[in-house]
């Protein structure tokens, strides 16, 4: 099927097709705040922090393969960090997230370094038994955590004030500082991320996720690359469990039980395997789906729209969403690589990049 | 060559949390709760700032009425947002009232409160003008007993604009919501939970209490009780469950026996998400202790008392009050046999009440308005209550200078003393100012006969006594 453009990678046409791509979800991400209300507003915020989490799960499940259910024990170390640090120690909630991204980093090599030996399913239980367990460590070290009553910072007390530069009111504006804050965070790691997976380690991860051992016999080190990318994987979601905390003002072991690894893996597939946009998506949809099913009757006809939809998007578009949204484009506008002799300069490159984009 | 990229990359995450960490130090400002002192000696001020923000009145409805809100020491100026509008969610029509109850999982069965207060919605707007002519809409959202949902719940609620929220069920969720209920200074009025907490008034004024026995009263009951029964002593081990409110059962009940013969020998705690305590009780059992008090509540009461139905430790089983529903105990079995419990509501469906008017046509009512509801499980006509209470303190609000605005919703809240049928003689919902944050401080214990709850003591009252803190 021959779309209507064809655009040529590196030719004019295509770059103008790049920069009005990035000014509209720039200007999108702009508008939110103007055109939804605060209650919206704050779950654009909460998929902003989810899309980071899904994208750390991605960089594990997507790009190397392999399957973690752990990953919303790495978010609730992130929240329950913030949570504590800002409501017990008066700490502001910027300076937590080094700290949560450095713990959920240690843990996460902890983590990775048995992981090496065990493969598909027999990973998912090992780091199901992270998430199990996360829970119930929570209710046990109560006196810190507040045990199953769960962590409230006392927003009374501790506020996210939008500073005088942003124009906005200190108090009722704050939801749009963090939406801001979150926002930015995210984009910041979303870049970090691609131009990771577009290095040599992230060649060598997909190497490493399509066969093992032509990566090994090529020189790639298994042990280190999956070791890392399961430390990096796992700061992101506490990162994103930090981002998550400047939106919700309560963590709960229980809000960050088995359900919360499924979400994220949900979000993953749903969203698009090894994508960076299914990144977001995913994101996106793991907080708004729920939200939009509410509409259909709140309760148990609600779950079952959810779990209906997905299925749906699933049997429908393997690849996720961001493989439908590709689709979707392909009608119109067609991106062809560069005529040959250009090309054959950069191929390896030019592979890559088509990679991340799937 | 070496690959560093991984070195460098973690290096710029690490740098990038470095930069976070140091601009942003002056986010975290903090600001005072609400401050007692000034407010309380400058009505005016209050008065101003409430009078010119509901947009309405006379010089005189501007002083009266926060007089009461400065008396409960606070400030609408100072301590709420600079865009709060004291009469959101109130139309010519319509009252928004907002609330969050588990209508999925383990805890669903409690959403049944919710099936009481809509049924009194309908009644009051069908035949009762709604109040004054608006009508009362309630908007009950589903967090499956997690407080994470709750929180976002409450954020919609806010969003969607409700005048207040009532009957947010369960201690953890409401304890999630609290903070961001009051700093907004909209009513958090009538949460479904007996936990103490919600009676500190200098703390959360815009906080008050439900119609369920405080924990600490119940717990009071249950100490003063076994001092009676068993005057040579008498070793107690409890089920509880792994939260604040099985927490606050231990504490308070502690407290009320020190210096007594009676012990709390052992606690087994369990996670409120299992509803199975099988193995709780057979460790318990091994103690072969003279009383069980199952400080838990829904589906755990059932199974705990199946479990010891199914052995041979046969103690005085005491039951959290929070079970106080029919379908717990049937489906107990005989295990639930002579389980005792604190009530200071009445079963209305039982046919002592048959020549009681106020319930004969209270029934009538709920045939009418809540036909396919399950009036026999408690839960119902303490739904139906909960909608008495608030229209109650509504049209009490709406007599004071300024109308139907949140911070007259408070004083009247506040002031709450309301009669009906459901309750025992002697048992009052009633709430003072500063001075009294409790509804229901007074209970008498029940037997669970098999097949219907029958008294067993007079009521203990202890009306005005609650405190927050042990």
């Amino acid at each position: 099927m021959a779309a209507p453009i064809c655009l040529r990678t590196g030719s004019h046409a295509h770059r103008a097709y790049q920069v009005i791509g990035w000014l509209l979800l720039l200007a999108a991400i702009a508008a939110v705040p103007m055109a939804f209300s605060q209650s919206k507003v704050v779950l654009f915020s909460q998929a902003a922090a989810f899309a980071v989490a899904v994208l750390g799960l991605n960089i594990v499940t997507g790009y190397s393969g392999q399957v973690s259910l752990g990953h919303s024990a790495f978010m609730g170390v992130g929240a329950y960090t913030t949570a504590i640090l800002v409501a017990d120690h008066d700490w502001s909630y910027f300076t937590t997230i080094p700290l949560a991204a450095a713990i959920c980093f240690a843990v996460g090599i902890l983590v990775g370094i048995p992981a090496l030996r065990l493969k598909g399913l027999y990973l998912a239980l090992a780091t199901l038994g992270l998430a199990v367990i996360f829970p119930n460590l929570v209710n046990k070290l109560d006196s810190i955590t507040g045990g199953s009553n769960g962590k409230n910072i006392p927003v009374r007390r501790i506020r996210l004030n939008a500073p005088s530069w942003t124009g906005l009111k200190a108090r009722e504006d704050g939801y749009i500082w963090v939406y801001m804050v979150v926002v930015a965070f995210a984009a910041v790691l979303f870049l970090l991320a691609r131009n990771m997976i577009q290095s040599r380690s992230g060649r060598a991860l997909l190497a490493l996720r399509d066969n093992a051992i032509g990566a090994e016999v090529s020189g790639v080190d298994l042990a280190r690359h999956k070791v890392l990318a399961f430390g990096i994987s796992a700061a992101y979601a506490g990162i994103a469990g930090s981002l998550y905390m400047f939106t919700i003002t309560n963590a709960t072991g229980t809000a960050y039980s088995l359900n919360r690894s499924v979400e994220l893996l949900t979000g993953v597939v749903i969203g698009g395997l090894a994508s960076l946009p299914g990144s977001l998506l995913g994101g996106l949809l793991v907080i708004f789906l729920p939200d939009w099913a509410k509409n259909w009757g709140d309760g148990t006809l609600a779950g079952a729209v959810y779990g209906l939809v997905l299925i749906a998007i699933i049997a429908l578009y393997p690849s996720g969403v961001a493989g439908l949204l590709r689709r979707m484009r392909s009608l119109i506008v067609e991106i062809a690589p560069k005529s040959q002799r250009e090309a054959s300069s950069e191929s390896v490159r030019e592979t890559v990049e088509e990679r991340s984009d799937r | 060559m070496k690959d560093t990229r991984w070195l460098k990359f973690a290096a710029a995450l690490a740098a990038l949390g470095l930069l976070a960490a140091a601009c942003g130090d002056d986010s975290g400002s903090t600001t005072k709760p609400a401050a007692t002192g000034p407010a309380a000696t400058n009505p005016a001020a209050t008065g101003t700032a409430s009078g010119s923000a509901s947009g309405s009145g006379t010089a005189s409805t501007t002083t009266a009425a926060p007089t009461g809100l400065a008396a409960l020491g606070i400030d609408i100026k100072k301590d709420c947002p600079s865009d709060y509008k004291p009469d959101q969610g109130v139309s010519a029509t319509e009252i928004l009232v907002g609330q969050s109850v588990p209508k999925t999982g383990p805890s669903a069965t409690f959403s049944l409160l919710t099936t009481g207060m809509q049924a009194y919605f309908d009644y009051a707007n069908a035949e009762l003008n709604g109040v004054n002519g608006k009508k009362l809409k309630l908007i009950a959202l589903d967090d499956a007993y997690e407080p994470e949902k709750t929180v976002k719940n409450v954020n919609d609620l806010i969003s969607q604009g409700v005048f207040v929220t009532s009957g947010i069920l369960g201690t953890p969720n409401n304890l999630a919501v609290r903070e961001t209920l009051n700093l907004k200074c909209v009513p958090h009025l009538y949460p479904a939970t007996g936990a103490p907490d919600w009676g500190d008034v200098d703390k959360y004024p815009w906080t008050v209490a439900g119609a369920v026995i405080p924990y600490n009263v119940e717990a009071k009951i249950w100490a003063d009780h076994l001092k009676k029964t068993f005057p040579n002593g008498a070793n107690v081990v409890a089920l509880e469950m792994n939260n604040s409110f099985g927490a606050d059962y231990e504490t308070w009940f502690k407290k009320y026996i020190e210096g007594s013969n009676i012990k709390l020998t052992k606690v087994e705690k369990h996670d409120p998400a299992t509803a199975d305590v099988t193995n709780q009780i057979t460790t318990l059992a091994a103690t072969k202790a003279d009383v069980l008090i199952d400080m838990t509540t829904s589906s755990a009461c059932t199974s705990a008392m199946k479990a010891v139905g199914a052995g041979t430790w046969k103690p005085l089983q005491i039951v959290s009050g929070t079970c106080k529903t029919s379908i717990f105990f049937a489906a107990a079995g005989d295990g639930a046999k002579d389980a005792i419990i604190v009530a200071a509501t009445k079963e209305i469906t039982y046919p002592e009440y048959d020549a009681d008017a106020a319930i004969k046509t209270w029934r009538e009512q709920l045939a009418k308005y809540a036909k396919d509801a399950p009036v026999t499980i408690s839960l119902v006509p303490t739904g139906w209550t909960y909608g008495e209470i608030l229209r109650d303190t509504l049209l009490r609000a709406e007599k004071l200078p300024g109308g139907l605005t949140r911070p007259n919703v408070l004083v009247a809240a506040r002031q709450t003393d309301f009669k009906s049928p459901y309750f025992y003689d002697g048992v009052q919902a009633k709430l003072n100012g500063k001075t009294d944050g409790y509804f229901l401080e007074a209970g008498r214990l029940e037997k669970w006969t098999g097949t219907a709850f029958v008294k067993l003591t007079e009521l203990f009252n202890y009306e005005g006594t609650t405190k927050a803190k042990p």
